[in-house]
């Protein structure tokens, strides 16, 4: 019982900082964001290719790095750090995208504030969210931040 | 069959904890070993590659 207690005061909780997360990325990193969203709408799969193909060896670099010697595991924190950040551009990139297009006449904090909130409740549909929704947010975003990084985003076309 | 094994198991020696624990030692440096490295350094090599292919075939698309 007090686990079950636990997990319904700490999902709420969690997500709300997630949410809070997002919206002050889209805040504080205008340009990155919007690159993100635009590289993840107009590039759809190969972000996730890119996106899974990175997790994939990544997590094993890190994995065998943090088998190694003292300097290895620095090495292995260092990669899982920039891992994690650049999981939360990705991340961030894919909510203002969700936003544009559930709310394509608000503001962009607003856009970020709501996709957040319905990409993060969305995840959390048992398996369904967990097991697709997330993993494929998570490789497309990753995917659409490496990519912008190295291509120059276009603007898709507004409908 | 399975009273045949059961009969074997039983007529086995016990194996001393000073055993199991070197052996525990043995998988412990078993899995910090080189071979650990080497899966790193395919899985890297793998990322290389395919980050190259991804992005070289985005940049051809244009």
């Amino acid at each position: 019982m007090p686990e079950a207690l636990a997990l319904v005061i700490l999902v709420p909780s969690v997500s709300l900082t997630l949410v809070a997360l997002f919206v002050a990325m889209r805040a504080l990193f205008p340009r990155q964001i919007g690159d993100v969203k635009s590289t993840g709408s107009t590039k759809p799969g190969r972000s996730f290719l890119l996106g899974l193909i990175n997790v994939s060896f990544l997590s094993v670099i890190v994995a065998a790095l943090s088998g190694g010697g003292e300097f290895l595991q620095l090495v292995a924190i260092l990669l899982f750090a920039v891992l994690v950040g650049g999981l939360a551009f990705g991340l961030a990139g894919m909510a203002l995208l969700l936003g544009e297009r559930l709310l394509p006449e608000s503001s962009e904090i607003r856009q970020a504030a709501w996709g957040s909130a319905v990409m993060i409740v969305a995840s959390l549909t048992p398996f369904v969210g967990w097991l697709l929704l997330f993993p494929y947010l998570l490789f497309r975003g990753l995917g659409a931040l490496i990519l912008s990084l190295f291509i120059r985003p276009v603007e898709p076309p507004t409908t | 069959m399975s009273t045949i094994l059961s009969d074997l198991l039983s007529q086995r020696p016990a194996v001393p904890q000073h055993d199991l624990a070197e052996l525990g030692e043995l998988l412990g440096s078993a899995l910090i070993s080189p071979s650990i490295l080497w899966l790193g350094a395919a899985a890297l090599a793998l990322w290389l590659l395919g980050n190259g292919l991804v992005l070289r075939r985005v940049r051809q698309e244009g």
